[in-house]
């Protein structure tokens, strides 16, 4: 790719670039030419735990875009993370694990106590240690405030019984932070960590629509895990989950499987001839659209959550849709390219070719209903972003 | 980009006062129930608050905005369906200040005092409808592509390729030769088309010539589209605020129809197309005078004009019956809507040429 003026350097970003932008931008395109090995690159579309990777990631220096340097993240501007998903995107890199910088990390830092954090925050920087979301339950998917797995006190222990399910990655994962109910009713929810390896706890993977293996259930028979890994108070559990929500929803919204589609819709229409076929031209071109829109509403949402960090506008939530909308339609308008090579079933090794349509497809079912389903968005930003009243019970 | 600061707000705030000032929502009402509706005196006062030259320098007798203020000002109309032809002025703007002749100032200044209208006619708001004017045996003949709402012009800023190069020329439409064809709107004003039959070249003065010319009226293209865009996305909110308000307030069944899921999901669908779609103008702001300034302008308008009417399509539904009447202003609202989407080239026409600009980039 030429490195020139006309502005190919970037994907999708429309903003011109500073030259600290620009250099940063340079930094991470070189550092994946160096570091992303060939047989990684554009293997999966979802989102798979690659340990190594990680670790080479976090060798990098590239873990924590959003965190603050003195917290050991990159610091990055809005800008700059959006120009990193580009170079991510555009390199095809697998995605980096978000459990640890995106969920129950910046729970930690802004609830944990100082031993949770000495304990767990390096490890996450070093690629040590992964972690697993423990929120869903067989009978809890959306309507979290009635879980029902048990945490019973016993001096300085909790001990717990019952079952979580939907927990990606939690089979390949070495701790999870789960909602455990200590007590009736939303206020009854404690957040507690606990190393998977515990006597007691069962992992089971479970095998998706797709014919991967993200998901998870696990299990627990009277696991005992010390009080002094709860975060925030006993019974807290709610607002201690919910604390971090906006900046996590927001970074759900995150535009690079979006832009890894439309990287793949490109290549298949030109491989194709689809490109110039005016039947499909229109559908690509709203494709294209359709990302730049999502693009641009994400550095949007970014720099105002720096800039206005109390504002109630669910912009993570329309982020979150938006983002599992614009994916599942490119990634629509690429099955309608590939025509009849849409249903053939992705073969193992697909970093060579772009072959994968039907894997990329199915898997992308998944962004409408992980992390609480666009239904459940939806209702958010009726009820509190527009104000529209609930039905009465 | 799109976040607001003390000074964006003050910009919204007077511009909200002067528009209060000309009567709101009444002043759409009675101007879409006037054939080709202009007011003068609105003009002026628009004129007045320097909205006519907003992005002219001061030393040229502009107000000396950033693009992003005019938009801002721009979706306050917008958000009224006010039906002033700023995005032509928006247009001049661009253009006359860099005509350096006595002629171009003295036309530049009754511009900017809205004592005369001009009409910029840029190419590439149709691509179908770009025949450039062409001069054969002295003379210059041809089509204009569609402008909406000129119908007060007395001046047409286009682009005429003569014998020795392409030229910006000034001309009245009451020259010899030349037949302004207007048809009536859906919102009381017009679609026009100039006509020259075999039009003197000394009835057209020329103001600027060269690739410097074609850049203008590029740039002019460009910025159109963001002005449009820009009063589209007031619009839509105006118009969505104004959903909102009724679903709140309409009780069927006992309760208020805003509390039905099926309603609230098509409200939360619409926030979030509006939200990202006001983004992109935005961003699309930013990227003007950039290599990506005809990709930005051209992505903006087209998913801006699909959303709006979207939005006023839904707000006609979610209100009922009464959202079919001309008594409601959601009838304004969707008026206005049409011609503001097709103004500056539709959806369709921008989408293409966005997506012939990123198969460019595609490098």
């Amino acid at each position: 790719v030429a490195w020139d003026e006309t502005g190919k350097e970037k994907l999708m970003i429309l903003r011109e670039l500073s030259e600290e932008d620009r250099a940063f931008q340079k930094k991470t395109r070189n550092w994946l030419e160096a570091n992303l090995p060939k047989h990684k690159a554009r293997t999966y579309f979802g989102l798979h735990l690659d340990h190594d990777w990680q670790r080479i990631v976090a060798k990098g220096g590239y873990l924590g875009p959003h965190w603050r340097r003195d917290d050991g993240g990159m610091s990055l501007t809005p800008l700059q993370e959006v120009i990193m998903i580009e170079e991510w995107a555009r390199a095809g890199a697998p995605m980096i694990a978000s459990q640890e910088m995106n969920h129950i990390g910046p729970i930690l830092l802004q609830l944990g106590t100082e031993e949770q954090k000495r304990e767990h925050i390096p490890k996450m920087f070093r690629a040590e240690c992964f972690w697993a979301q423990g929120y869903s339950e067989p009978g809890s998917g959306s309507d979290l405030s009635s879980l029902r797995t048990t945490g019973a006190i016993d001096g300085d222990t909790m001990v717990i019984n019952g079952q979580k399910i939907w927990n990606t990655m939690a089979h390949r994962a070495d701790w999870m932070f789960a909602l455990i109910r200590t007590a009736e009713g939303r206020r009854g929810l404690t957040l507690i960590l606990l190393d998977l390896t515990t006597p007691g706890v069962t992992r089971k993977s479970i095998k998706d629509l797709s014919g991967d293996h993200e998901l998870a259930e696990v299990f627990f028979d009277n696991v005992r895990v010390p009080l002094a890994n709860v975060v925030g108070d006993i019974n807290d559990g709610w607002r201690v989950a919910t604390a971090v929500l906006r900046a996590e929803r927001l970074r759900a919204g995150c535009p690079e499987r979006a832009l890894n589609a439309l990287y793949r819709l490109r290549k298949a229409a030109a491989e194709t001839g689809a490109d110039s076929d005016p039947w499909m031209a229109e559908a690509i071109a709203r494709a294209e659209l359709a990302v730049l829109t999502l693009e641009a509403a994400y550095l949007e949402a970014l720099e105002s959550e720096r800039d206005d960090p109390d504002n109630n506008d669910q912009d993570g939530s329309c982020l979150k849709v938006l983002e599992a909308e614009t994916t599942q339609s490119v990634l629509k308008t690429l099955q309608d390219v590939v025509g009849p090579s849409k249903a053939i079933l992705t073969p193992p090794d697909i970093a060579s070719d772009f072959t994968d349509f039907s894997k990329a497809f199915m898997a992308a079912l998944a962004n409408s209903i992980m992390g609480g389903t666009d239904e459940i968005q939806r209702t958010l930003i009726a009820q509190q972003a527009l104000g529209l009243p609930r039905a009465a019970k | 980009m799109a976040t607001s600061s003390e000074d964006d707000q003050q910009i919204v705030d007077s511009a909200r006062r002067l528009l209060d000032g000309l009567g709101g929502i009444s002043h759409t009402r009675e101007a879409q129930h006037t054939r080709r509706y202009f007011d003068r005196t609105a003009w002026e006062r628009m004129a007045g608050a320097g909205w006519l030259g907003a992005l002219v320098k001061p030393e040229l007798g502009g107000a000396g905005l950033s693009l992003k203020a005019v938009l801002l000002i721009l979706e306050e109309c917008g958000a009224l369906a006010a039906p002033e032809p700023l995005v032509l002025a928006l247009g001049s703007s661009i253009i006359l200040p860099a005509c350096r002749s006595a002629d171009a100032d003295q036309l530049r200044n009754d511009v900017l005092a809205g004592t005369m209208n001009s009409c910029p006619i840029v190419p590439g708001f149709y691509p179908k409808d770009d025949r450039p004017l062409t001069m054969t045996d002295g003379t210059i003949s041809g089509i204009t592509p569609p402008v909406f709402d000129a119908h007060s012009s007395e001046v047409f800023l286009l682009g005429v390729d003569t014998d020795v190069e392409f030229q910006i020329c000034a001309l009245r439409p009451n020259s010899r030769g030349v037949n302004l064809d207007l048809k009536d709107s859906v919102d009381g004003g017009t679609v026009g088309r100039l006509r020259l039959d075999r039009v003197a070249p000394g009835d057209l003065r020329p103001l600027l010539g060269g690739n410097r010319a074609k850049g203008l009226l590029n740039d002019a293209r460009d910025i159109m589209r963001l002005g449009y865009s820009a009063q589209l996305v007031g619009l839509m909110r105006a118009a969505f605020r104004m959903t909102l308000d009724y679903l709140k307030l309409r009780t069927q069944f006992g309760t208020p129809i805003g509390t039905f899921q099926a309603i609230q999901h098509r409200a939360a669908t619409l926030h979030i197309e509006m939200k990202s779609a006001r983004a992109l103008l935005y961003e699309a702001c930013a990227a003007v005078g950039t290599a990506r300034q005809t990709l930005a302008a051209a992505a903006a308008k087209a998913r801006i004009s699909d959303v709006a009417m979207h939005v006023v399509k839904e707000g006609v539904q979610l209100h009922g019956a009464i959202g079919y009447t001309d008594e409601h202003d959601m009838s304004l609202y969707f008026r206005r809507a049409m011609s503001l989407t097709a103004a500056g080239g539709d959806s369709s026409a921008c989408l293409r040429d966005a997506a012939g600009l990123i198969r460019r980039l595609d490098g």
